[in-house]
């Protein structure tokens, strides 16, 4: 029989866990059986962090009718530990390998509500060895990590040019060269002119006024926006923004290169995040009619 | 390799992040357009007013005043008294010779109650905190584009060149200015007005 993946969520308050040496024993109360089976692999994840990689040893069911005459599973799986990870790693860089996802932001954690999840190999694979959906977590980090004011006008933009992706398509190379230029056009120019426009404004005025300067609404005069700390911000991080389009760049010439994945390997080998399309097909069955990746 | 696309992604996510929202007050930064075609550019038309200042300064001395809220500029047009402005004395610094206001409200005397928002406007020496067209020696309009090649439309122009009309401009008086950069561009702005809105369109990005 095939084996199945697990996770499992151990700060969920119905999982009680006792610990001997490397062994957990988890057990919890359920209405449908638990189909996992010796052999099986598991991963725990512990709060917001994957941390270690365990077998199923043993698989114990017990059925039971409680008070109201219904069928209750109590179930108790004994882990067996295969590693602990070096570093905790954490959830959000591996949401985009999860087909299952639908929030990707501040509600992701509306996923990771259960006890536990069965995952196919390739998302058991995403996390043990970091082999992610790298175009999928390229394109979905830069449209979630938007500010949610972009993300709306984003996909306004995005629908008037390609009306499809309302419907559930996904071509990634048109997504990709759209994330860019509404970035570059709509937050790193933007950025840039504060950047210029800072360094005037500090010259006419002086550095004291300059620190005192910002910008308002007017029916919110209790906050206001200091350009000196944006300008500071926009000198930190232009540069590593600006770098996002030579990388979804390759996503394009990965993506074109996809019948023939030999030629696209080579062709992005030379870059610096490097893109390995035997991999990332490993996901196309997992991924096929899922929407364009982002959180509203 | 995997772990290095990890590391280079989120990078990535922190400078997006960091990026698209103001620092203060967590409200989103850049150049939105909402659903409601309702656009948000006045980083670009503060831009533009850095600029024709920056060429001011020139020849003037700048002096930044504040208003009631501080040295606070509107993100959307507004009464003036409420807000910083800029004042242009002549070089030696003594002779108030114009103010240069973003985002103020201008009324139009032929109809008090009627009042234009313009992105930057130019008004004469001692002008009150309640202007009027009349105090205008100048208006600009900031149109922030998608891509320098794309055409401004008629209706804008057209919408523009009816506010230059209400405001009775040019104003003109020469000895205001003594740059010469700052006189052809008011010039260009009084003659030809579209070209002026592509000028400053289309410079934006390319000045350094």
């Amino acid at each position: 029989m095939a084996k199945h993946y697990w996770v499992f969520c151990f700060d969920n308050k119905g999982l009680k866990k006792s610990y001997e040496g490397d062994v957990v024993t988890l057990s919890w109360e359920q209405k449908r059986r638990f189909s996992g089976v010796e052999g099986d692999e598991a991963i725990e994840l512990d709060d917001e962090y994957f941390v270690a990689e365990y077998s199923l040893q043993k698989v114990d069911l017990k059925e039971r009718i409680d008070k109201d005459k219904k069928q209750i599973w109590e179930i108790t799986v004994t882990l067996s530990l295969l590693k602990k990870f070096d570093e905790a790693k954490n959830r959000k860089d591996y949401l985009y390998s999860f087909p299952r996802i639908k929030y990707f932001d501040e509600n992701a954690y509306r996923h990771f509500r259960n006890k536990y999840y069965r995952m196919a190999e390739v998302e058991f694979e995403a996390v043990i060895n970091d082999d992610i959906f790298i175009s999928r977590t390229l394109l979905g980090t830069a449209i979630n990590s938007m500010h949610i004011d972009h993300r709306r006008a984003f996909v306004k933009h995005l629908v008037r040019i390609y009306p499809e992706v309302a419907v559930g398509k996904l071509d990634y190379e048109v997504v990709a060269e759209n994330v860019v230029e509404y970035i570059k056009t709509c937050i790193l120019t933007p950025a840039i002119c504060l950047q210029q426009s800072a360094g005037i404004l500090r010259k006419l005025v002086g550095d004291d006024i300059f620190s005192q300067t910002g910008f308002q609404d007017e029916n919110d005069t209790r906050n206001t926006d200091r350009i000196r700390q944006q300008m500071e911000i926009a000198n930190q991080y232009v540069a590593t923004a600006n770098e996002l389009e030579k990388f979804i760049r390759q996503v394009t010439v990965t993506t074109k290169g996809s019948s023939s994945g030999q030629r696209a390997i080579d062709v992005v080998t030379s870059e610096p995040l490097q893109i390995d399309m035997q991999k990332e097909r490993r996901f196309d069955r997992l991924f096929t009619n899922k929407y364009l990746p982002i959180e509203l | 390799m995997s772990k290095a696309a990890i590391g280079y992604i989120n990078n990535l996510r922190t400078a997006i992040h960091s990026l698209s929202r103001w620092e203060t007050s967590g409200k989103a930064f850049g150049y939105i357009q909402t659903v409601t075609d309702d656009k948000d550019d006045y980083i670009y038309e503060f831009f533009c007013a850095m600029k024709v200042l920056e060429d001011l300064s020139n020849n003037h001395r700048i002096v930044l005043k504040r208003g009631i809220n501080g040295f606070v500029f509107p993100k959307k047009p507004g009464v003036k008294r409420m807000w910083a402005r800029f004042v242009g004395y002549d070089s030696t610094g003594t002779t108030e010779q114009f103010q240069v206001c973003l985002g103020v409200k201008i009324k139009i005397t032929a109809s008090p109650l009627t009042t234009f928002g313009s992105d930057i406007s130019i008004q004469q020496a001692g002008t009150s905190d309640d202007p009027y067209d009349s105090d205008i020696l100048l208006i600009m309009d900031a149109k922030y584009k998608w891509e320098n090649e794309t055409v401004m439309d008629i209706g804008t122009i057209r919408e523009f060149a009816q506010c230059v009309f209400d405001m009775n401009t040019p104003n003109l008086v020469a000895q205001y200015f003594n740059s010469p950069q700052m006189l052809t561009l008011m010039r260009t702005a009084c003659l030809q007005m579209v070209s002026l809105i592509e000028i400053i369109s289309n410079t934006a990005l390319t000045v350094s």
